[in-house]
């Protein structure tokens, strides 16, 4: 699997990188047992495979307050990716 | 005075005990009646579904009635659809923002039609399937105004490298 990583073309053709950058990185740190340094590398995948768990988990049984959880859920994982990719940014920025 | 005298032939409530009125469906004064109001089986409250729709209506307003659900209460059609679009939003709106805005989008028009059969019958639909959608709803603006800014941003990057 890590040789067959999508490529993301903003990296490649504008030097700035995507919010989604790290994510499959991540994924394979996760798959090796790596919490730690999987959560380093982009904090936003663990939230993201608890909300798509949650979503199917919703469909299936439908919980009362489920739609509510979901909506919770997506904009704190939406603030996570935001804040890592602004804050990288910034770093990224400074040092240059 | 007295009251006028109880006319035999007069159809009356089977189950008033004073008006009991023509129980034998084969004396029916009137032929032009409709035979289904002197059955004496039928409940009182029995309401039929409409079988005879008018085809040019629109199929969403029948009554709705799901034997299923002790409240009767049907789905909003398309709800799931539109909690599943929203919520999958953010994960497109990653490549490049264009596949977020277009989900955000799908997910804002489909929510329409839903909401305003809601807004008109409150009690037959299920409030859960309700919730997803105003649930999906907000999911797919905030994805449709993410990939938005994404897009912006590396139009920007792209724009200022030149």
């Amino acid at each position: 699997m890590e040789q067959h990583q999508f490529s993301c073309p903003s990296k490649s053709l504008l030097g700035m990188e995507c919010p989604g950058c790290g994510m499959q990185r991540s994924f394979i740190l996760l798959m090796r047992g790596e919490f730690a340094d999987s959560l380093l590398m982009y904090p936003g995948l663990i939230p993201t495979f608890v909300l798509l768990i949650f979503l199917v988990l919703h469909l299936i049984f439908r919980f009362e307050k489920g739609a509510k959880i979901l909506q919770w859920l997506y904009i704190s994982t939406v603030v996570i990716v935001l804040a890592k990719f602004i804050v990288r940014q910034v770093f990224l920025f400074q040092h240059s | 005075m007295n009251p006028p005298p109880h006319n035999p032939y007069e159809p009356g409530n089977p189950w008033d005990p004073n008006n009991p009125g023509n129980n034998n469906p084969g004396q029916n004064q009137n032929w032009q009646q409709n035979p289904w109001q002197q059955n004496p089986y039928q409940q009182p409250n029995y309401q039929q579904p409409n079988y005879q729709q008018n085809w040019q209506q629109n199929p969403y307003q029948q009554s709705p009635y799901n034997p299923f659900i002790p409240g009767g209460q049907l789905d909003l059609p398309n709800a799931s659809t539109v909690l599943v679009l929203g919520i999958l939003s953010i994960l497109a709106a990653f490549c490049y923002g264009i596949p977020g805005i277009i989900m955000g989008i799908i997910a804002a028009s489909l929510s329409g039609t839903p909401k305003s059969l809601y807004e008109n019958n409150p009690g037959g639909y299920t409030a859960s399937s309700y919730n997803n959608l105003k649930a999906g709803r907000v999911c797919g603006i905030i994805g449709l105004s993410l990939g938005g800014l994404f897009l912006l941003i590396i139009l920007i990057a792209a724009l200022a490298d030149m």
